[in-house]
């Protein structure tokens, strides 16, 4: 089996706005997908689609290697939306309510509220826990099961620094140690960009593109912004000494790919060649404005 | 499915609601007959009617016990949908009728339980106010009680229909309580419109159902005609909410 989601022109129309449209994703076995989009863009509901909360209005859903779907998702542990537990519990009631659906064993339940740091907390109940309480405990009922596939829907939200890095490091052991595989959304597209191997980018319901971390870094890769007085002459000339594909071209600014440890030289260069520099500066896109360009913003 | 209804349990017997619902259904079964028994002292006059053997007969349908199952029923049924706990067990790949019919068989289960604590309380409070009266418990007194259990299981199977189509525990409680008087209300109208054709539907009201088999004796025609009642009400119930809720999206 290499893939543990796979899915098939996926369409979830509400009435007559269409949700997700003809979503062909692939998910391979032991990858941290990041899937990125705006508020409404189709994330949640395709998470809800995969996990049998929501019936699709076209296309097909397989998981892993094509497993009837109602056993499959018994392999899959999820947090949606918003942290779903009972308030008037305890932590360690609301696991082990859920661990009569999973199976797990005492020893297991503590096991998962000290990995997602609420050993502690005692009797306190559920519905007086913070946000970020609340969330790590969601995270703790969707570890039950030893699920091989997690989907996590904003898992972060609500958490604070150390929280987040405590999450991280959960979400990363798993990966390493255990071989889950994880979809995850979230707007914090810094923390993203830590743990993910793959990212989906989904706009107005469309899945837009499919890119692993290596080939976006190569994207968002450094560059040098040289600010002249004469573009044109200086395109020219630094066509002489570069690829002309490794420079793009804005008003007065030219945008170097390469030659970014030789600012001095080719400042040298222009100079010589009686073009006036007022700007050279080595800059980096991030994954944000990456993805701010794939929005279309 | 064994562990949905593990699942179920588990949240029947720690639910704080349902001791308190049995707490306050005693509590006005033995205000009834405190009332009972004052009443009748004050006249001065013996009601040779009062004993343990009638009062637990009646318990039933004099009883605080519907009212109590109107509230209980919504606050069980209603709780996953309301938190949105509904998610974490539809996500783990359990279908909704396996969710729906685990629900429903803890909820039959807790009307059982609480009607037999109401029948045992009924008994013990009748016979400690005014004796257990002089005819025994037989057989056919045993058919009526397990009769007057057939139709409490249709009437919380009316109201876990009405939850669980819901979702909602303060309009599922509302309802669940309005209900029965709305119902009486408008049959007891129907009735008054029809009664030159000499046709009665609030017979066939499940509260009048109850009460045609609350008693000491209750005809062989009575009782089959609770049970055909019970049954329609129950299959109706379900069928109906199972319809309404079998494709819904959480």
């Amino acid at each position: 089996m290499k893939y543990v989601l796979r899915t098939d022109n996926l369409t979830k129309r509400f009435g007559a706005k269409c949700a997700l449209n003809k979503v062909n994703m692939q998910i391979e076995k032991g990858e941290i997908y990041g899937f990125i989009g705006k508020n409404g863009a189709g994330k949640t509901t395709l998470m809800r689609l995969v996990l049998g909360a929501a019936m699709p209005s076209e296309g097909e859903i397989e998981l892993f290697g094509g497993e009837e779907l109602s056993r499959a998702r018994h392999r899959i542990g999820a947090l949606l939306e918003y942290p779903c537990i009972y308030k008037n519990c305890t932590a360690y009631e609301n696991l082990k309510r859920f661990s009569l659906l999973t199976g797990n064993s005492r020893d297991d339940l503590t096991e998962i509220l000290d990995m997602v740091g609420l050993k502690g907390v005692g009797k306190k109940k559920a519905g007086k826990f913070s946000l970020g309480m609340k969330q790590r405990l969601a995270i703790g009922i969707a570890l039950l099961g030893d699920p091989e596939f997690l989907v996590l829907d904003e898992p972060i939200n609500g958490l604070d620094p150390a929280g987040i890095k405590e999450i991280r490091d959960v979400i990363l052991r798993l990966n390493r140690e255990r071989g889950v595989t994880f979809l995850i959304s979230s707007h914090l597209l810094d923390e993203l960009s830590k743990i993910v191997t793959t990212y989906g980018i989904v706009k107005d319901g469309v899945l837009i593109e499919q890119i692993s971390a290596a080939e976006l870094e190569k994207s968002c890769r450094h560059h040098l912004k040289i600010t002249v007085s004469d573009p044109g002459k200086a395109l020219a000339l630094l066509s002489c000494i570069t690829d002309r594909s490794a420079i793009k071209v804005e008003g007065n600014s030219l945008y170097l790919y390469d030659l970014i440890d030789k600012s001095d030289r080719i400042n040298r260069l222009l100079v010589r060649h009686n073009i006036m520099v007022s700007e050279l500066e080595v800059q980096t896109s991030s994954l944000e404005e990456y993805f701010l360009e794939r929005m279309g913003n | 499915m064994f562990r949905l209804l593990n699942f179920e349990f588990r949240k029947l017997i720690r639910q704080k609601s349902f001791y308190i619902c049995i707490g306050v259904m005693l509590a006005l079964l033995l205000f009834s007959a405190y009332t009972a028994e004052l009443m009748t002292s004050e006249s001065g006059i013996e009601n040779p009617e009062l004993n343990g053997t009638n009062y637990l007969m009646e318990a039933v349908s004099s009883s605080a016990l519907f009212s109590v199952l109107a509230v209980f029923i919504p606050l069980f049924v209603c709780e996953d949908y309301a938190s949105g706990t509904i998610r974490n067990v539809i996500t783990r790949g359990f279908s909704r009728f396996e969710i729906f019919a685990a629900k429903l068989i803890a909820v039959i289960f807790a009307s059982v339980f609480m009607t037999a604590v109401c029948l045992a309380a009924a008994y013990l409070m009748g016979t400690a106010f005014w004796g257990s009266g002089d005819s025994a418990i037989g057989a056919e007194q045993i058919k009526i009680l397990l009769c007057q259990l057939a139709v409490v299981i249709a009437y919380a199977a009316l109201f876990f229909a009405i939850s669980s189509t819901l979702q909602k525990v303060g309009g599922s409680i509302a309802i669940c309580l309005i209900l029965p008087m709305a119902a009486m209300i408008l049959l007891s109208m129907a009735d008054a419109a029809l009664a030159e054709h000499e046709i009665v539907l609030s017979k066939y009201w499940i509260e009048n159902i109850s009460r045609s088999v609350s008693s000491f004796t209750v005809a062989a025609e009575d009782i089959k005609t609770a049970l055909i009642g019970a049954g329609c009400y129950f299959a109706s119930s379900i069928a109906a909410s199972w319809l309404l809720i079998m494709k819904k999206e959480y």
